[in-house]
């Protein structure tokens, strides 16, 4: 806690709470054996956005850092539904977001907030960036058959809607 | 004589039209005292309204500011953005100073409502105003001064999430005008946290001061030991006091035993059993309840306390017991030549009127205020509960010898007040933008290099002519936890009976200030601020307020982190068990001490066997500084204490 990594995740937190986009979570997940809480993860949640295809359902999603925060991003990946990865051209079989500002070798800051990289992943929902495919199906019916990609995505909506995302 | 003159003249001049405008305004520089003893401002430094026009008002005292302080101050005056915190004596003095002097750019936060009693000194409200936020009535006040002013007002607590950093970072400098202890100390925080410059202002009575804090450059609100609300030990109230505060704690204790509900925590709980026998009856005879609860403490208490002989030597007498017929004969007034000028309540009452006050606050209690038994607290501001405590307070000081006290005196101790003085206020608001002109000058440069200086404010003593002191500024304290090494020793008596929510109220809440800490202790979260007691919600997020620091894992020697999520600040904490910690002396159960950044030399000092001698050296200082601030207070020149100004 007294490293650099963890002063910032607790200032990060403070903020956080004072002030987070509406319908969003990011807290500290609890430690395996229920003894307190892991600082350098974190359970958060992301709303679909209002009036597009994602609205109805909050995204569970974790972020996992290191003691190179906030030099290196933190690792956000999405929860399961029904024990697969979510349905989204630029995420992982793992869960894992593929998005430029959580590369370091891209787009990545130290000065990133928290709440930035969320409301980042909120606009990725809706605008999937079709220059890094990291699913198959979805990237192939998001290029191909828009009105297919579409009816899936609303189908996965209401599935985590009623609870289908277990936390991998 | 000749200066008199103009003196004379310059006060009697009238100012303006507007009732607002009638009180000295805008002073800006340096007071000087008359040889009447009054306060004038100096010379052309002082800025009179005329009778014009807003505008020509406006145009009119520019022109006169821009005269004194020059193009270039007053460009840096008009373009500064300020944030006051406080609407209240000080800031109504403080808001209409900064727009005559040319402020243009103000917020202003208070958390309060007018009330009658602000109205004889807080000048810019008026009787239409009582019940208004202060920060609203006194934006619109300052306004009509200076209608192109920009002047925002916030009727809210400045410890609200609103008032963080973020709204902090607005600012050029923050300029405090408050009043109590915990809002400076907030203050203090954010501002060291957003590193931007903080005036600092406090009165009570005739002493006043004002000071400048800036980050790393000078001494924060809290790098010196601030004397807080005493705790006084128990076995001093109960049985063995010394001095008049020790009663009157002794009689508000009391009255919450008596008329208040049901607290195991009070100190006079081995005596409820016997006070609740009257609570208990449908109806009391008032008197005659009043006469027993008299001969069950001033006699037969007395009485017992008395046979306790350990406690009594030739240096401490035992008590005497009082019976109220004796109590009744003993008519004689203590009065100096000094008390013909005084009104009744600032006179010490005779025993006989003690006695007969006492029981008179009891039968009303059972009187009038028969529905409010067992739900009353002591409140200074109540008339039947500050009779009640100043007669059995004075009778307490009449069995063990101790001087007894005028109504007067006794409430000003028992409420911890010290009345507001409005001159004081409207020297301390004319020194604050005094200096706030020169922390605007040091921009780029060491405040300690700036003329910025820490101004005392005192009562002239008839000695000395001099009613400011003006003294430098001090570098921080290294050993600060606020500012400095943010390390600081915590003892408590045992790990496995404290729990961790109570080390976070009891302590790092009450003790340390803080204000939303969140606790970390071994890479982990385990205290949250959110989750300030044990529940179901808490134990899904893996914290348990309720368990033991042992529970926790923390030992004697481990850190613990706090982050203040409502100031930006952080402290780390060396936790130490001390089975033996003295409960006379921490009463709360936690002994906070810095953590000295030079540790290694007290080691050395107290090395092996010297280490008890250490312990003993510092707790006889300790006990000293404890006295000294003490006999301070008695005497009202204790500043920055944890006092309420009257009525504010
Ligand atoms: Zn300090």
């Amino acid at each position: 806690m007294a490293s650099f990594a963890s002063k910032r995740l607790a200032q990060e937190r403070a903020a956080f709470k004072k002030d987070h986009p509406f319908g969003f979570y990011a807290k500290y997940a609890p430690n395996e054996d229920g003894k307190g809480q892991n600082v350098f993860k974190w359970n958060c949640g992301i709303p679909g956005r209002a009036k597009g295809p994602w609205e109805g359902a909050t995204y569970a999603l974790t972020m996992e850092f290191t003691e190179d925060y906030p030099s290196k991003p933190p690792k956000c990946k999405f929860a399961h539904v029904h024990g697969k990865p979510l349905f989204h051209p630029n995420v992982y079989p793992s869960g894992t977001v593929c998005l430029s500002i959580l590369n370091e070798d891209e787009d990545w800051k130290p000065a990133i907030t928290i709440r930035q990289i969320l409301l980042g992943i909120q606009d990725l929902l809706d605008n999937p960036n079709a220059a890094s495919p990291a699913q198959e199906e979805p990237y192939r019916l998001f290029s191909t058959d828009k009105n297919e990609y579409l009816r899936r995505v609303k189908k996965q909506v209401s599935e985590v809607a009623l609870g289908a995302q277990n936390s991998t | 004589m000749e200066r008199h003159v103009e003196n004379n003249r310059f006060r009697q001049e009238p100012v303006g039209g507007s009732g607002f405008c009638t009180r000295k305004a805008g002073e800006i520089g340096n007071f000087r005292q008359d040889s009447l003893g009054k306060l004038v401002a100096v010379g052309v430094k002082t800025l009179v309204l005329q009778a014009m026009t807003c505008a020509d008002v406006t145009a009119a005292g520019d022109a006169a500011v821009k005269a004194v302080v020059g193009e270039e101050r007053f460009a840096m005056i008009q373009s500064a953005k300020l944030l006051v915190v406080g609407a209240g004596g000080i800031g109504c003095e403080l808001l209409k100073n900064l727009v005559l002097s040319g402020f243009r750019e103000i917020e202003v936060v208070d958390l309060d409502t007018i009330d009658v009693s602000n109205l004889n000194r807080q000048f810019l409200f008026r009787r239409v105003h009582v019940d208004r936020p202060k920060s609203v009535v006194a934006a619109e006040a300052v306004k009509q001064f200076r209608p192109n002013a920009n002047i925002i007002s916030h009727h809210g607590n400045v410890k609200d999430p609103q008032f963080g950093l973020e709204f902090i970072g607005k600012f050029d400098v923050v300029v405090n005008a408050l009043d109590n202890l915990e809002a400076r100390r907030h203050v203090n925080r954010l501002c060291l946290a957003a590193e931007k410059p903080l005036l600092e202002a406090g009165s009570t009575g005739h002493l006043g001061q004002v000071t400048v804090i800036r980050k790393g450059e000078t001494e924060c609100f809290e790098c010196q030991a601030k004397p807080s609300q005493k705790v006084y030990p128990y076995c001093t109230i109960r049985s063995t006091p010394e001095k008049p505060v020790h009663c009157l704690t002794w009689a508000k204790n009391l009255f919450d035993l008596c008329f208040g509900p049901e607290d195991e925590s009070n100190l006079l709980a081995d005596l409820a059993a016997e006070m609740r026998k009257f609570q208990a009856q449908e109806s009391v005879d008032g008197e005659d309840a009043g006469r027993r609860i008299f001969a069950h403490l001033f006699e037969e208490d007395i009485k017992k306390q008395a046979q306790l002989e350990d406690l009594w030597s030739d240096q401490r007498p035992p008590p005497g017991p009082l019976c109220y017929e004796d109590a009744l004969k003993n008519t004689e007034r203590p009065s100096t030549d000094a008390d013909k000028d005084k009104l009744e309540t600032q006179k010490v009452p005779s025993v006989a009127g003690d006695a007969q006050g006492f029981v008179a606050a009891v039968a009303k209690m059972y009187g009038e205020r028969r529905e409010l038994i067992g739900q009353s607290s002591f409140s200074k501001d109540d008339p039947v509960a500050m009779d009640f405590v100043h007669c059995a307070a004075n009778l307490r000081m009449q069995n063990y010898r101790i001087g007894r006290l005028s109504r007067w005196d006794a409430q000003s101790i028992a409420g911890s007040i010290i009345p507001a003085v409005a001159s004081t206020n409207a020297i301390v608001a004319g020194l604050e933008v005094v200096q706030l002109l020169h922390v605007l000058q040091s921009v780029g440069k060491n405040m300690k290099d700036s003329k910025a200086r820490t101004v005392w404010v005192r009562f002239p003593e008839p000695s000395r002519k001099k009613i400011l002191q003006p003294s430098s500024l001090h570098t921080p304290n290294p050993d600060c936890f606020v500012c400095g090494s943010r390390t600081a020793r915590v003892a408590l008596r045992s790990l496995e009976e404290c729990k961790i929510m109570a080390l976070a109220k009891g302590c790092i809440q009450g003790q340390l200030g803080a204000h939303k800490p969140a606790l970390y202790a071994n890479g982990s979260c385990i205290f949250d601020p959110e989750y300030p007691e044990p529940g179901e919600e808490a134990e899904e997020e893996g914290l348990h307020p309720e368990w033991s620091l042992s529970q926790w894992g923390l030992t004697s020697g481990s850190l613990l982190q706090v982050e203040d999520e409502g100031q930006g600040w952080s402290i780390n904490l060396v936790i130490r068990e001390e089975p033996d910690l003295d409960e006379q002396l921490y009463p709360g159960g936690f002994k906070v001490s810095q953590w000295p950044t030079q540790w290694w030399l007290q080691v050395e000092a107290g090395a092996g066997a010297g280490e008890e001698a250490a312990k003993d050296m510092a707790e006889k200082k300790r006990k000293a500084e404890a006295d000294a601030a003490e006999a301070t207070a008695a005497k009202k020149a204790q500043l920055d204490a944890n006092t309420v100004a009257l009525d504010d």
